[in-house]
């Protein structure tokens, strides 16, 4: 007991001096099923021309918010997003598009085509540019996209603490479903988009949220010292409980 | 002194049971809450398998399913099977089998019994209260454990207190087997139920404090926002995966070793044969104790944590199938050749080796880490884990309830039907969980209400042997039920065993032994030839 209250008054220290995030969403996904993106949204396609969020979606949509210098997640969320295109039977450009938003202003269009390149490449199946858009945007815009489907991140340096979740959506800009994690299996993906396809919402299920983010050891060696010591003290305690057991007399039972 | 410890004691018959620390009245408390929650956890299985009977909402909405795989699966877990063989049987028979007439701290052992009775209260009331039920899944991962709305901190509070009983009970076990022996009792002397017993209490106490300060830290960031876990504060997700799977792997070992002890007391006692391999078993528990300590991380190949630490967990993975396999062919070499009579324990016993093989080997496929990608989150593990916990844990209770049964209630049931309730049970066993394999391999994914039409056929046949299952467990338990009310008086040793349970009388007086006796051969040594 008194090593616990000891963890709580090492705990509370540091937590009385930082402040708590002021972010009302802060980083992560307030679910926001039903809910519709504002399809009148003016984003900025591969080309570099204006378009609308009503003429990107006009079928059951796979919605990615990424940006595109990100070192970390949102590769290989696409990645694992193309691999189960892949292995879906579903047609794209028919049966559905797949719609990525950069969330940072300063991603261009320029970067957006070459991505799109990217990704189409490791296609195994024709699969027609259009129903892969890479769109970027002004900071307003794609905020305003990722507040209508409750997916909240912060700038920290010069990246992004951000969820690694995509977005289903109906063609009327209803979100229907959240598919988290960085793998899919793709029969939920299909059952997602057939879902969509007739406008119904369904309720997430495994809700992994899985973040993007970037971890600095160097200045978190407290949390690692702790785990030491507490580990230490635990086996100590552990071998000392072996020895009273072994080296002292049996109950006279 | 000669009477049984259920007779009444003279305090009335409700303060006689929950004030007793006789650990044999403990043990068939844990018993009672145990089955109770067991038979909730089965009828909410019932309903998910009826909802996927056809496409479309059956039975319930979306959001109804999803709270009931978290309820069915945190009520199996921590309520059935994780205290499963050690709080019902190795409360009633490790101290009766070691020749002691109590454990080393009887009021400790009831206090870990309020422990799991307050905490498997609160986790069913974080179900239900306001705020809704946790929709972590029992794994309670952060970030989102942080950030839900729903009775989380309630959850882990619960999960907390049930950790804090398995510690209690492991240290009891591990002293009373160190400081309680009778004369005579050498360590290669005791039954193997109690090596695995041991093994278990090890991991227990090793293992249980690291998810307890783990669930503390998820409070106190829910609560406080120190800051340890969430990465918008400079903390490391991965950290809390790490800590949560150092405990909760060795937790499926806790699962299942007492399981693999119980069945090597069953099996010896009906092969009228010593043991094969005495000694490679008893050490074969502690090395699944030690190994399984290891392989943590095999949980975590998805969460992006670097080829070599993929590499090293995978092959440590493959390791811990070898004391396993070391279990499995001395069984079957202790059958060989020996007088085999086929009693309802016996049979459950052999089909525990059958369904554990199938599990055990389907786990060794995911660790695999090719396997591994593509299985993730599919109905293939879902199939994997009912094969190695209800096939492997399940089926080795309800032998080591027919075996013991006699012993622990003093009153025999009915054989024919305890045989009769096999075939429903194991043939709709494996129509159930052998179809969620294929499913699993076809792509079916886990935890959804709905399917697609390409998997209708067997979720149809799933759904089916889900009936005849559970035909088969009331069956079942109304033939135990009709034993205890009914049944003949039992005798000391109905089964012939040569293990000191059995030297006492059926049901066990007070304090167990009117002599403490002292032990001058193994506990199998069946043929005279062979005393090892």
């Amino acid at each position: 007991m008194r090593a616990l209250l000891l963890l709580l008054a090492l705990c509370a220290r540091p937590s009385a001096a930082a402040k708590p995030a002021p972010d009302p969403i802060g980083v992560g996904i307030m679910e926001k099923l039903g809910a519709h993106v504002p399809l009148d949204l003016e984003l900025i396609d591969e080309e570099g021309k204006k378009v609308t969020l009503r003429q990107a979606l006009d079928r059951p949509t796979i919605l990615a918010l990424v940006y595109y210098r990100c070192a970390g997640i949102c590769t290989p969320l696409l990645m694992s997003l193309t691999r189960t295109l892949n292995e879906m039977p579903l047609e794209p450009g028919k049966d559905y598009n797949v719609v990525t938003v950069s969330f940072d202003p300063l991603d261009t269009p320029l970067l957006a085509k070459e991505k799109r390149l990217n990704y189409l490449r490791q296609m195994q199946r024709p699969f027609p540019p259009s129903a892969w858009r890479f769109l970027t945007g002004p900071q307003a815009a794609t905020k305003a996209l990722a507040d209508s489907v409750g997916f909240g991140f912060v700038k920290k340096d010069d990246d992004y603490v951000h969820p690694a979740t995509l977005m289903i959506l109906a063609k009327d800009g209803k979100l229907t479903r959240y598919m988290y994690g960085a793998t899919f299996v793709p029969a939920d993906m299909q059952l997602a988009l057939s879902e969509a396809a007739s406008g119904i919402t369904r309720p997430s299920v495994s809700k992994f949220l899985g973040f993007c983010y970037t971890f600095d050891p160097e200045s978190r060696t407290q949390v690692f010292r702790l785990n030491r010591v507490f580990g230490a003290l635990t086996l100590a305690g552990v071998a000392v409980f072996l020895a009273a057991l072994l080296w002292t007399k049996k109950n006279p039972s | 002194m000669n009477t049984n410890y259920l007779e009444p004691q003279g305090r009335g018959a409700v303060r006689d049971w929950i004030l007793s620390t006789d650990h044999k009245r403990i043990g068939v408390m844990y018993l009672g809450v145990m089955l109770t929650m067991f038979w909730v956890a089965v009828l909410i299985g019932v309903l998910m398998r009826i909802e996927q009977l056809t496409m479309g909402p059956t039975l319930m909405t979306p959001a109804a399913y999803n709270a009931m795989f978290t309820v069915h699966g945190v009520i199996m877990i921590f309520l059935f099977v994780v205290p499963g063989l050690p709080a019902v049987f190795g409360n009633f028979m490790l101290p009766i089998m070691i020749g002691a007439k109590d454990v080393s701290f009887p009021r400790i052992n009831l206090l870990s019994w309020y422990f799991f009775v307050i905490g498997g209260a609160l986790a069913v009331a974080s179900l239900f209260l306001g705020g809704g039920a946790p929709d972590t899944g029992w794994t309670f991962y952060v970030p989102f454990s942080l950030k839900t709305n729903t009775n989380v901190s309630l959850a882990v509070f619960a999960a907390f207190l049930l950790g804090f009983s398995s510690i209690l009970t492991g240290i009891n076990f591990i002293t009373t087997i160190h400081r309680m022996r009778a004369p005579g009792m050498t360590w290669h002397r005791m039954p193997l139920f109690v090596w695995a017993l041991y093994s278990t209490a090890w991991i227990q106490v090793i293992a249980t404090p690291v998810i307890g300060i783990t669930l503390l830290l998820v409070i106190l960031e829910r609560t406080f926002g120190i800051g340890v876990f969430d990465p918008a504060k400079g903390g490391d997700p991965v950290l809390y995966q790490h800590l949560f799977w150092i405990y909760s792997h060795p937790a499926v070992y806790v699962m299942i070793v007492p399981a693999m002890g119980a069945i090597t007391e069953i099996i010896p006692t009906f092969a009228r044969r010593t043991i094969f391999g005495y000694k490679a078993i008893a050490y074969s528990s502690i090395a699944i104790a030690a190994f399984g300590s290891l392989v943590w991380a095999h949980h975590m190949f998805t969460s992006g944590m670097g080829e070599i630490a993929n590499t090293v967990f995978s092959l440590l993975t493959f390791i811990v199938a070898v004391p396993s396999a070391i279990k499995v062919f001395n069984w079957t070499a202790t059958l060989y050749k020996g007088s085999t009579k086929m009693e309802p324990p016996m049979l459950y016993a052999l089909s525990f080796i059958f369904l554990f093989c199938i599990g055990g080997l389907t786990g060794v496929m995911q660790g695999a880490l090719a396997l591994n990608v593509h299985l993730h989150d599919t109905y293939f593990i879902v199939g994997h884990f009912h094969y190695v916990m209800f096939g492997g844990t399940g089926f080795a209770f309800f032998a080591a309830l027919l075996y013991w049964f006699p012993k622990m209630f003093g009153r025999t049931y009915d054989r024919r039907w305890a045989f009769a309730s096999w075939p429903p049970m194991f043939i709709g066993f494996n129509i159930l969980y052998g179809s969620m394999m294929m499913l699993g391999l076809q792509g079916m994914p886990r935890r959804y209400f709905d399917h697609l039409p390409q998997y209708h056929s067997l979720h149809v046949a799933a759904t089916v042997g889900s009936w005849i299952l559970v035909t088969g467990l009331a069956m079942y338990f109304t033939t135990l039920l009709r034993g205890l009310l009914h049944g003949a008086k039992a005798q000391a040793n109905p089964w012939g065993s040569l293990t000191l349970e059995w030297t006492t009388s059926s049901p066990p007086p007070v304090e167990n032994f009117d002599v403490i006796p002292t032990v001058e051969h193994s506990p199998y040594a069946y043929n005279p030839t062979r005393t090892s």
